[in-house]
């Protein structure tokens, strides 16, 4: 488990490359969009690399905007509507994601999240395209292919905590991604 | 018939369609949030072009990086494109990588296995 979710291994002292607390209004997604592509060609050396962390980071953003109702308050209960925070950790970069979402849009997600990391990566491929090639998108424009082209990307499995707010009516979605860049 | 052409932005790539010459080039990124609204156009001049497609065909796809909703898009591109072939045309997509760029080698290759109309892979240097 990655020092974003509380691991002890204090081997490589972590750096944080880039923090985010706020809302994700599509101003604020620009915004980021761009403050987190200068920060990625600072710290990550190969384009390759760059590339496949940008696209993770753009899928993990997009599928908030487009996956969860965006309407919800800022923060609650001490929970930022979008928590986000990118560490590398000697020769990985660690990409947190953590979003304030109606209990059944978290289910949803985690449901996703769950079937993409039983997967093997013969089977990740062969369900990633049988979605490719079906033709179909989303209610909101999406692909339903995010969550497998992140692992696919990443080459791990998207770990995840769901934290309980005291406003019942919103959960606290958070997902870790982990990428080696070696 | 027209050519079509749309320059490029941090977000979206540039698109580049000859009718004539059945010349077609998509360049640079595609990450945008709303990736059926971009590509729009692009099919409705596609849809015009199966009526009078040049006898050769070349699609050349050369991105750097792009999001999933973009893959659905190029796939429904694709499939366009194989309705001219599905006339007798000649056409072919040429799917250029960067040499060390593994993702967007295994993203061609997804393609050409969904694909009717064969798809180059060309390895270009970084």
């Amino acid at each position: 488990m990655g020092f974003l979710f509380g691991s002890t291994d204090k081997s490589d002292k972590p750096k944080v490359i880039f923090s985010y607390r706020g809302h994700l209004t599509a101003r604020q997604y620009d915004d980021l969009f761009f403050l987190i592509e200068s920060k990625i060609l600072e710290f990550v050396p190969k384009k390759s690399l760059q590339r496949k962390i940008q696209v993770i980071i753009i899928e993990l953003l997009q599928n908030v905007r487009q996956n969860m109702e965006v309407n919800l308050k800022a923060r609650v209960d001490g929970f930022a509507f979008l928590d986000f925070l990118i560490v590398k950790k000697g020769k990985t970069i660690e990409i947190m994601c953590g979003n304030l979402a109606l209990p059944i849009e978290v289910q949803t997600a985690v449901k996703r999240i769950e079937i993409v990391n039983r997967l093997t990566k013969e089977q990740l491929v062969q369900a990633y395209r049988e979605i490719l090639g079906n033709g179909k998108f989303t209610a909101r424009g999406g692909a339903g292919l995010g969550i497998y082209d992140v692992k696919r990307k990443s080459g791990q499995n998207i770990q995840y905590q769901v934290k309980p707010t005291k406003n019942q009516e919103t959960l606290f979605l958070k997902l870790l991604v982990t990428v080696s860049i070696k | 018939m027209k050519d079509f052409y749309v320059a490029s932005t941090n977000k979206t790539p540039e698109i580049k369609f000859q009718a004539k010459r059945g010349e077609l080039i998509i360049a640079g990124r595609s990450v945008p949030e709303n990736s059926t609204q971009f590509y729009r156009p692009v099919y409705q001049w596609l849809d015009h072009y199966i009526h009078r497609p040049a006898h050769k065909t070349t699609l050349k796809v050369n991105l750097e990086y792009f999001n999933t909703s973009s893959s659905k898009c190029l796939v429904d591109i694709f499939r366009k494109l194989e309705q001219v072939q599905a006339i007798g045309r000649l056409v072919q997509i040429v799917w250029h990588y960067e040499k060390d760029d593994e993702d967007m080698l295994e993203s061609g290759e997804d393609f050409q296995e969904i694909i009717k109309v064969p798809i180059h892979m060309k390895a270009v240097k970084g």
